[in-house]
């Protein structure tokens, strides 16, 4: 099975705090893993450092096969203005950015795909809506098409299912499946326990540091969440330097 | 038909060749407005 | 009515050009008075309009009421601050509103001094208030030059810019374009800011930038739309603003800034996108 990501003694953080540390693993090529742990635990640090947008502490970080621009990224909802004035098919339209850039335009050839996306997810009649319009549940949704469109090997989703009813979540968790399926690589942010037993293979525990990875139900053993959280309530202390490694 | 429809031809859908040649009929009504504005006589 | 609306820009040259200055700074400067309001950066927007005065005094200081020396004075000092107030805010603990306002406040106060030191009443008058009754060619010039770049380099740059407001993290993700885009903009804004100052002055040139914007966003919610209304509101703005001042012998900047306020006033009451009348019916509908 060949490695997607490894990282080797990587640490994350902002202002020299590191937020991730001394991270020693490797995500699988073609694996749904979830990312979870308790609050503070540096699981969306670790979704920002793998997409670039954090460069690392220390340690270090490399693909296997994919490109480093080959990589969809699901930000938090919250950090998305969702009173900008677009509409859904354009913030959709987006996810051809890879192909289209600043400056080509999206023309004919583009609207099959964009309308297969928005279909994929449930949002064919609302490509005209402002996307300001749509509940939450709509918009993760509109978010998700514009991933569909992105159509990259490696995708990281953060908290995807934070804050939607149960009917959304249960049809995005479908379109994750999906991907799974067609071999791509997923690394997901998830706070729902349940939701990971029962749809995740694989899970990354993090607790700043790496407390386990593997299948899901070695990882999510109570033993291992009350390390999880034991480590997360002692590294609100100042953080020390980092001397072993999680096996 | 879609193309006539203003709400589903956004900017941002556009080209910047496209965008950019908005931009140029803007500038030279611009520049037009200029050389009638500075080059008529009625004085300051 | 011909000779109400039309008589004066053809009997007179400086209407003319009064109105030239205008409508090159409304279409220059009112698209990025959108970008402005989307990021919520209005104040931001303020805070570099003021900022543009010490500059501009400097030059004064150097070489009186000179085109280019203000110009230049200005856009250095408009950029210094745009990075600085980034910078205070990034690096320290206090609120960006607080430390705007704390550099629009001094930056005011000491560009006042500078020309009080040297200048008439007079100057401060036409620095603060702008002179767009008496714009001569190589300000018209300037103006124009300005307003065409602003519009080319939004042209080029517009998906980056717009991605950079609606999900800047989805923008750095997949392209590297996010700073420079950012950093295009600020130059963009500050290039405007100091040709506005030049016809309206100052106080008024961040008035034409942000009113219509902020009045268009009660009517669309199509950014494209958006721009293209605020650059209509800014045109008819000017234009009614420049025949009231003329018909009524009214201050021309001031008349211009208040026709574009009454716009956004009516816009506040009877817009149709959160307007008040539109969300007191809402609201009564659901009652009842």
């Amino acid at each position: 099975m060949s490695v997607a990501v490894a990282f080797e003694d990587y640490s994350l953080g902002y202002d020299r705090n590191p937020a991730v540390m001394c991270l020693r693993t490797e995500i699988a090529k073609g694996s749904l893993t979830a990312v979870v742990g308790p609050n503070g635990a540096g699981k969306s640090t670790l979704l920002k450092g793998v997409i670039g947008l954090l460069p690392p502490l220390s340690g270090q970080m490399s693909f296997g096969a994919i490109q480093c621009k080959d990589i969809s990224y699901l930000p938090q909802q919250s950090e998305i203005d969702r009173s900008f004035p677009i509409s859904v098919r354009e913030l959709v339209a987006m996810g051809l950015w890879r192909e289209v850039g600043s400056f080509r335009g999206i023309g004919r050839s583009h609207n099959a795909r964009i309308a297969e996306a928005l279909a994929a997810v449930g949002l064919d009649s609302f490509e005209k809506r402002a996307i300001g319009s749509l509940s939450g549940g709509q918009f993760q949704r509109a978010l998700f098409a514009r991933v569909l469109l992105q159509n990259s090997p490696l995708v990281l989703l953060d908290e995807p299912f934070s804050a939607i009813d149960a009917g959304t979540t249960a049809d995005l968790i479908n379109v994750v499946k999906h991907w799974h399926g067609e071999g791509r690589t997923i690394l997901a942010v998830l706070h729902d326990i349940e939701a990971v037993r029962a749809h995740f293979p694989e899970t990354l525990l993090l607790a700043r540091e790496m407390v386990a990875h593997g299948p899901t139900d070695k990882v999510l053993t109570a033993e291992n969440q009350f390390r999880a959280r034991q480590m997360c309530e002692a590294c609100s202390g100042p953080p020390h330097t980092c001397t072993r490694h999680a096996s | 038909m879609n193309r006539l429809r203003g709400d589903s031809v956004g900017l941002i859908m556009l080209s910047a060749g496209r965008r950019i040649a908005i931009a140029s009929i803007l500038v030279a009504a611009l520049w037009a407005l200029f050389f009638w504005a500075t080059s008529t006589p009625g004085g300051l | 009515m011909w000779e109400l609306l039309f008589q004066p820009f053809v009997d007179f040259g400086f209407m003319r050009r009064a109105l030239l200055g205008c409508v090159a700074v409304s279409v220059g400067a009112t698209p990025l008075g959108v970008f402005l309001m989307l990021r919520r950066m209005s104040l931001t927007g303020d805070a570099m309009a003021h900022a543009i005065l010490p500059g501009a005094a400097v030059g004064y200081l150097v070489s009186g009421l000179s085109l280019g020396a203000m110009t230049i004075g200005g856009l250095i000092a408009g950029m210094a601050v745009a990075l600085l107030s980034g910078y205070v805010t990034r690096m320290t603990s206090l609120r960006e509103d607080a430390s705007l306002a704390a550099f629009y406040l001094i930056s005011l106060a000491l560009g006042v001094l500078i020309i009080s030191t040297r200048g008439s009443n007079v100057d401060l008058m036409h620095v603060l208030f702008g002179s767009v009754l008496a714009l001569d060619n190589a300000a018209l010039t300037l103006l124009c030059v300005i307003a065409s770049l602003s519009l080319f380099m939004l042209a080029l740059f517009f998906r980056p810019l717009v991605l950079e407001c609606a999900d800047s993290q989805f923008l750095r993700s997949v392209s590297r374009l996010s700073a420079v885009s950012h950093f295009i903009f600020l130059t963009l804004v500050v290039m405007n800011l100091v040709g506005g100052f030049h016809a309206l002055g100052t106080l008024m040139a961040v008035g034409i930038m942000i009113l219509p914007a902020a009045a268009a966003s009660f009517w669309t919610t199509r950014i494209s739309g958006l721009i293209a209304l605020a650059a209509a509101i800014a045109l008819l703005a000017s234009y009614s603003g420049l025949l009231l001042s003329y018909h009524y012998s009214l201050p021309t900047g001031p008349a211009i800034i208040l026709v574009a306020g009454a716009f956004y006033l009516v816009s506040v009451v009877f817009g149709i996108q959160g307007g008040i009348v539109q969300q007191t019916r809402t609201v009564s509908a659901v009652e009842i």
